[in-house]
């Protein structure tokens, strides 16, 4: 039994006759991780979470959970223990009412009816969104939508949460709402992001992907105190982190 | 230039009318659909010149409407656009059907011009059973009960996912329709222009299209189900209620009822 719940191992992906979008991609993550991947646009951050959740599938090297290998051979069992929220909100929503898409995940995964409906309530009660309950997806605000996206994987209860660019098109409130959310689930999370505050507030860790390679591994504090690997990688440091070392200097 | 987002609100008043709460909205989805399609059997089966015929099947649609509480004007607004589709169906008629029906003794008029309103009123009431069915019922709602009448769970997600991707569909026309109009103004595009709009407008469509189905795929598998299985819904007053329904339908499609209350009480 391995202590990781994730292992990813030497991942190379390309999307048909186009260049490899991930290079030899490798790393571990624990239970109850919170795991930042950084990156500019078109590292393949997107491509990552896609291959984990098991929509895509490798060229080489292999992604396991929990001693299961990800794969879209195995995404039936996968499903209920890995949820992806898309980055697109309009993408995830595809049912006409609020209800019936949050329903939708629970129902394949065979539930009964009022066990359906009892996760859906739940998950409604935590979200704080079941003012939304009858509307239709297709009018919520960006960030009703992002949480509906969220409440539609959160009732299939799984045990990985992937996210990309959870916070894109949110305004403050709403992102705050998003990152008070995110902390307080137990799951296992992966964050793919540009919103490095975000990341610093939320990740126990983060990797940095620049043309599809780890550039780097460590600790929010690490990552961000490397200015020449974040201008590598096409990224800034955060306001939170800059805060932070100036109210340290000035204690010092 | 309006069209796209009058249309789009439009589809989603239809929605919002069925979350009401009235008789006909109560009402078991599955014997609303069978209603609606023997209405509509009946009203496109009657022969071209047989006007007078279709004039009693107005009274079905003014009871649903009143059961309902829905304003006849949201139907109007509805056929408004689709109205030019019909037109253009039958305006070949008065040219080239030239018989003549005689009216009285001394007035005809071309039998042309009668299949002509004939195909108007057939449209007419048709469309806007169909109309009234979503409106009472919600698509989720028909395509759940469809599901439980056995029809092929195939189709019924191929008409539920297709309606949800129209929707979407018109909101990204309508997007690329303010883009457009924003760097252009109020000109019509050239052919060249439309070419470009309408390519990319497809591709988007498919990435769209694509990105959705991965979401299905990620929650639902390979099979997924869109519907849990709905209770029956069914009450002896609504079985009752339809059969007269249905009864007084076949009827009106047998007799010639404005006919037949001539014959009976004016001769």
């Amino acid at each position: 039994m391995s202590d990781f719940s994730l292992q990813v191992k030497n991942l190379d992906f390309s999307y048909q006759s186009s260049p490899p979008v991930l290079r030899d991609v490798s790393f571990t993550l624990k239970q109850g991780e919170v795991l930042g991947v950084l990156g500019g646009n078109g590292s393949g951050k997107s491509t990552l979470l896609h291959i984990l959740a098991g929509i895509l599938d490798v060229d080489a090297g292999s992604a396991i959970w929990n001693e299961k290998t990800i794969s879209s051979n195995h995404l039936n069992e996968l499903r209920s223990k890995i949820g992806l929220v898309f980055q697109e909100a309009n993408n995830q929503l595809f049912m006409p009412i609020v209800r019936d898409d949050v329903a939708f995940g629970p129902i394949n995964l065979g539930l009964k009816p009022d066990e359906v409906s009892a996760r859906v309530d739940q998950v409604f009660h935590e979200l704080q969104i079941a003012h939304l309950s009858d509307k239709l997806t297709h009018r919520l605000s960006g960030g009703e939508k992002r949480m509906v996206s969220i409440a539609t994987i959160l009732t299939m209860k799984p045990e990985l949460l992937l996210l990309d660019e959870p916070s894109a098109n949110l305004d403050p409130h709403a992102r705050r709402q998003l990152i008070k959310l995110l902390a307080s689930r137990p799951e296992t999370k992966i964050i793919a992001t540009h919103d490095l505050d975000m990341a610093y507030e939320l990740c126990t860790r983060c990797i940095v992907l620049h043309q599809g390679r780890i550039l780097a591994d460590g600790t929010p504090k690490e990552i961000f105190a490397n200015e020449s690997l974040l201008d590598e990688a096409k990224l800034e440091q955060p306001y939170l982190f800059l805060l932070n070392q100036l109210k340290e200097s000035r204690m010092v | 230039m309006r069209i796209l987002p009058r249309t789009i609100n439009w589809l989603d008043q239809l929605e919002v009318l069925s979350r009401q709460s009235s008789i006909a909205h109560h009402w078991d989805a599955r014997l609303k659909i069978l209603l609606c399609l023997i209405f509509q059997i009946c009203v496109i089966s009657f022969p071209a010149y047989s006007l007078s015929g279709l004039v009693p099947f107005l009274f079905f649609l003014v009871v649903v409407i009143r059961l309902s509480g829905i304003s006849p004007l949201i139907l109007l607004k509805g056929l408004l656009p689709i109205l030019p589709f019909i037109l253009l169906l039958g305006i070949m008629n008065p040219i080239f059907d030239e018989g003549r029906f005689y009216l009285t003794k001394h007035y005809s008029i071309s039998l042309g011009w009668v299949s002509f309103f004939s195909i108007i009123f057939k449209s007419v009431l048709t469309i806007s059973a169909g109309f009234l069915l979503i409106a009472t019922t919600g698509f989720y709602a028909i395509c759940q009960a469809l599901k439980s009448m056995k029809v092929p769970q195939i189709l019924v997600t191929q008409l539920l996912l297709t309606y949800r991707f129209l929707i979407e569909l018109l909101h990204q026309a309508n997007t690329y329709q303010i883009a457009f109009c924003q760097r252009r103004g109020i000109k019509k595009p050239s052919l060249r222009e439309w070419g470009a709009i309408t390519g990319h407008f497809f591709l988007s469509c498919m990435m769209k299209s694509n990105h959705i189905y991965q979401s299905i795929y990620a929650r639902g598998g390979e099979n997924p189900v869109f519907f849990d299985n709905n209770k029956i819904n069914l009450s002896p007053v609504q079985a009752i209620f339809s059969l007269s329904f249905f009864v007084l339908m076949i009827l009106c499609r047998v007799v010639n009822v404005p006919i037949w209350l001539e014959e009976t009480f004016l001769n």
